[in-house]
């Protein structure tokens, strides 16, 4: 397996609105998704988790209600909001940007300077 | 949306609190258990499977932080938290609680009280309506260094050119004999302009104010009462108005009944007030003041400007009279606080350095707890607790501390502000406006929360250094000896030590000052003598002098009077300062720079009578009348002043006082009488015949008043019956204006003095107390923390001296190293209060030196307990503890 990542700052609460965004899913649940979706390249440490959550819940970005796990148990569910919706695509599309504009940069010939 | 989402989450963090809680404890577990589950899955087992999952979770609690730190709401949270646990410290800790919240209390219940005092006489707005735009316009001249008063006919000049005013008034203060139920009594109030009223926009309530035409004689006699005149004299009926009132027995009608809030600020105790004729007044006779009411939007520079250029106008228009003569305008309020402002200043900066060495100490207090309450923050930094989290918990405390100390402080304020006002000696204006009120309140929980973070930032900055790992090695019940710690409380007390010593120093400077006033020689013998004034209402210069013939006669025949003299001004503070004398003779001395001198009208027995000595040539005779030679009696500091190498017996001086103004010749010099109200109470003093002045003023003076002073066989106050009733029998409409004992007299001068000095020294106690309390507390741990060491000396055979030594040789330390601190501050400080001193320097070496013994002895006595126990220390015991 090839090491792991670390995540760049700023970046998990974008993960987090990408994760909710294909569908309600619990904390734990948002990990492994996370997990899956990047092919466990990234690393994640599981108790910073929440803290963003509350963050982007309080942000209004997310919301959360209890629901049933899938083995019957109690658990706590976010789901994407309409505001979390419309942050999570501006949030994209400026890390979209930026990812090109950086890639240029590097990529760039010294002959090209 | 996200507002509501915010404040939806704040509510529920709030509101919910438990609740929340408990659903993030299950929302974690439910991960980790999620977790182990996949793990055994894996084929872990149970066990393993649930040390791994909460192992790459991390600190559940620091999560747990974290999520209460995202809400937002934490620190909402953390407060209520933090302050239920305050409370809870506080209460364990009774002592502690007791000693801080009293010594906070004293600091912010004196800040209080001085701060409703200053905001009462300093900063509250008059009360009159616009009262910004009220100013005060006085005169100013090369010779004084403050304003004075201004002439008939200038102000006349002023009041028709000035237009930046809306109106400008001009006012004498007076006082008036008023028959009342065939009684003379005395009452002060004033002649005003008559828009006077209009420039303080207040209108009376019944009645009307004075008319234009009735400032000239003919139309004069009105009248305008307050409120409380019109409700005591005059039975508080509507229809006093259009009554008639016998002032100085003179039929006045009354026009107008003032409101029931009304007051002049600048003369708070006029009662009655009457239009003031100009017409007769000269342009060189100062004697009146004059306020007026700037039009809106005109600034005080403008103002400035236009009396200025009236005043270059007036000086050229009348040089013999407004040569150098200048014109100032201040506000009202300014003008209002001006005697006064030094003196509160003064005495806030003392009260903030008393709350500053409260502050002090109780930093010192809550460090020693700090110290007690190490180990309980240890284990709480151990378990997840930020530095950030536990440095507020600190300053949560003491803002509770603060917040009892301010209550109890404000009440403490208010009664002080009562007793204040109770003992104050009357030269305060607007003394029954002070109130504790919004903005005093304002103040005091400012200061008590501005001095609960100064007190609790030392012990929170204590925490965020602390190293976890000493701290809890060095065990958790006994307080470590840290040199940091030690440090910060030995400079808590040097702090305080200096800052004490500074009020010391004040407060022995303001002793000192008082007990030279009170045990200098007035230079009279002021036992067993009565004064009062008389007022007679007389036109001719002629009546005047047989009346006072009469009254120096007569009440000379009362049995027990030894002599009766009479006098224009009595000392210790009257006077009738003018000027300049010139001298014949003398080519030295330029007129303009000569200088000022009192004159005094006096009657033939005035030396006799004050039992002044006469050091050279003649007394005045009963050959000294109208008609006969001009002649003076100068005092010692005028004959040293006017004739430094030459017999002043022989000389001419000449007044510069219009009326006065010929030649006197000196046949005599005696001694010098005080007159405390002045920059120098030596004051150079030309005594005049009474009836050579009279005869030199004529006929149609402003007044004939005069002084009478009676030398009796016994207690002056007892006599007074008796010179009432042959005051009767002169005149039956003639009040004694204000009848005092000399003695009486000599006390109202020095009243303000006892009690500025009386509220410095309070406050200069309360300081060395509390420095006391401070520095016992310090070196009662220090004692405690060194019982092993000394135990251990004791039994290696040190002396009881040997161990007391130690203690007082730190607190020796620490009290020198604070005393030189503060001895040089207060150098620097003291010459502030230079103006509340008499007869002693700001640097006096005594008051410093007084100040710093009582210093040592109190904190020697402080640090002699903790050592006594230091020595009495068995060391069986303590080694055995160990």
């Amino acid at each position: 397996m090839n090491k792991q990542l670390a995540l760049l700052q700023g970046t998990l609460d974008m993960l987090i609105l990408k994760a909710v965004s294909l569908g309600p899913l619990h904390g734990y649940g948002i990990l492994l998704r996370i997990q899956q979706i990047s092919k466990d390249r990234l690393e994640i440490q599981q108790g910073s988790l929440y803290p963003a959550l509350y963050r982007l819940e309080h942000q209004g970005w997310i919301t959360s209600e209890w629901g049933e796990s899938e083995n019957n148990r109690k658990a706590k569910y976010y789901r994407l909001t309409a505001a979390g919706k419309r942050r999570l695509r501006r949030e994209a599309e400026k890390w979209n940007r930026m990812a090109d504009v950086i890639a240029g940069i590097l990529r760039t010939a010294p002959e090209e300077v | 949306m996200r507002v509501w989402s915010r404040f939806r989450s704040w509510f529920r963090a709030i509101v919910l609190r438990s609740r929340i809680e408990s659903e993030m404890d299950e929302e974690l577990r439910f991960h980790v258990q999620a977790f182990a589950e996949e793990l055994m899955r894996t084929g872990m087992s149970r066990q393993e499977a649930r040390r791994r999952a909460q192992l790459e979770f991390g600190g559940i609690e620091l999560a747990k932080e974290g999520c209460r730190d995202a809400r937002g709401v934490n620190h909402i949270e953390a407060l209520i938290q933090d302050l239920r646990y305050g409370a809870r410290m506080l209460r364990k800790n009774p002592g502690f609680t007791a000693v801080a919240v009293l010594t906070l209390a004293l600091g912010i219940g004196t800040n209080t009280a001085i701060f409703s005092i200053v905001d009462g006489v300093l900063l509250q707005p008059l009360p009159y309506p616009h009262s910004d735009q009220l100013v005060a316009v006085a005169r100013t001249e090369p010779r004084f260094d403050h304003p004075v008063p201004v002439s008939g006919p200038n102000f006349l000049e002023w009041r028709v050119r000035a237009k930046e005013f809306q109106s400008l008034a001009g006012f004498d203060g007076r006082g008036f004999t008023v028959m009342a139920r065939n009684e003379p009594e005395h009452v002060l109030g004033a002649a005003v302009s008559y828009n006077f009223l209009q420039v303080l926009q207040v209108a009376p309530v019944f009645g009307r104010a004075f008319l234009e035409p009735e400032e000239h004689a003919g139309n004069d006699h009105v009248a305008l009462v307050t409120n409380g005149f019109w409700k005591q004299r005059l039975g508080g009926s509507p229809d006093a108005v259009g009554r008639t009132l016998i002032i100085n027995g003179q039929s006045f009608t009354i026009v107008g009944v003032l409101p029931a809030d009304f007051r002049y600020v600048l003369m708070q105790r006029a009662q009655i007030f009457i239009p003031l004729d100009l017409d007769k007044t000269a342009r060189g006779e100062n004697f009146m003041s004059v306020i007026g009411r700037l039009k809106p939007g005109v600034s005080l520079r403008q103002a400035q400007g236009e009396m200025d250029s009236i005043a270059r106008a007036l000086e050229r228009e009348y040089p013999a009279d407004n040569a150098e003569q200048g014109a100032v305008v201040i506000p009202m309020l300014t003008r209002v606080g001006s005697s006064t402002r030094e003196v509160l200043l003064i005495m806030l900066a003392a009260v903030g350095l008393v709350l500053l060495i409260a502050c002090a100490n109780i930093g010192n207090l809550t460090l020693g707890q700090a110290a007690r309450r190490q180990g309980e923050i240890s284990v709480r930094r151990a378990l997840g607790a930020g530095t950030g989290r536990l440095a507020r918990q600190c300053l949560t405390e003491s803002v509770l501390l603060g917040l009892l100390g301010g209550g109890l402080g404000i009440a403490l304020g208010v009664w002080g502000v009562q007793a204040f006002r109770a003992l104050s000696p009357g030269d305060i204006p607007r003394l029954e406006e002070i109130q504790i009120n919004v903005r005093v309140l304002l103040f005091a929980s400012c200061i008590s929360i501005g001095a609960s973070i100064l007190f609790g930032l030392a012990p929170a900055f204590r925490i965020s250094r602390m190293s976890l790992a000493d701290a809890l090695k060095e065990g958790s019940t006994r307080a470590t000896s840290g040199a940091e710690r030690g440090l910060a409380r030995q400079a808590l007390v040097v702090a305080e030590i200096a800052l004490s010593l500074v009020l010391l120093t004040g407060a022995g400077l303001a002793v000192r000052s008082f007990m030279k006033l009170i045990s200098t020689d007035p230079g009279y013998d002021a036992h067993n003598l009565l004064t009062f004034y008389l007022s007679p209402q007389v036109r001719k210069a002629a009546q005047a002098g047989e009346f006072y013939r009469q009254v120096t006669e007569r009440m000379g025949a009362i049995p027990g009077v030894l002599s009766v003299a009479m006098s224009r001004s009595v000392p210790p503070s009257g006077g009738e300062v003018d000027g300049p004398i010139v001298t014949s003779e003398h080519p030295d001395i330029d007129p303009n720079r000569a200088p000022d001198i009192i004159f005094n009208p006096i009657s033939s027995g005035y030396f006799h009578t004050m039992r002044l000595r006469l050091t050279a040539g003649r007394d005045f005779s009963s050959a000294d009348v109208p008609g006969a030679p001009l002649v003076a009696v100068l005092n010692e500091a005028a004959a040293h002043a006017f004739f430094p190498r030459e017999n002043a017996v022989g000389q001419r001086v000449k007044l510069g006082v219009d009326s006065l103004a010929s030649w006197w010749t000196v046949i005599g010099v005696v001694t010098d009488e005080r007159y405390f109200g002045w920059d120098s109470d030596r004051t150079p003093t030309a005594y005049l015949p009474f009836l050579q002045v009279l005869q030199s003023l004529g006929d149609g003076a402003p007044d004939y008043d005069s002084a009478v002073i009676i030398r009796t066989a016994g207690e002056p106050l007892s006599f007074l019956p008796a010179v009432r009733s042959v005051m009767v029998s002169i005149d039956n409409q003639m009040a004694l204006l204000g009848p005092q004992s000399m003695e009486q007299r000599l006390s109202g001068t020095f009243a303000p003095h006892r009690f500025n000095m009386t509220l410095l020294a309070a406050f200069a106690g309360l300081a060395l107390l509390l420095a006391a309390v401070g520095i016992y507390a310090v070196m009662a741990q220090f004692a405690a923390q060194r019982t092993r060491e000394i135990g251990i000396r004791v039994a290696l055979g040190a002396q009881r001296m040997d161990v007391v030594r130690i203690v007082l040789h730190q607190g020796m330390r620490l009290t020198l190293l604070g005393s030189g601190i503060g001895i040089a501050v207060a150098a620097a400080a003291t010459r502030l209060i230079r103006s509340l001193l008499y007869g002693v320097s700001s640097a006096d070496p005594l008051a410093f030196a007084s100040g710093a013994s009582l210093l040592f002895g109190v904190i020697l006595l402080a640090c002699y307990i903790p050592a006594r126990r230091a020595m009495r220390v068995d060391p069986m015991v303590t080694l055995r503890h160990e």
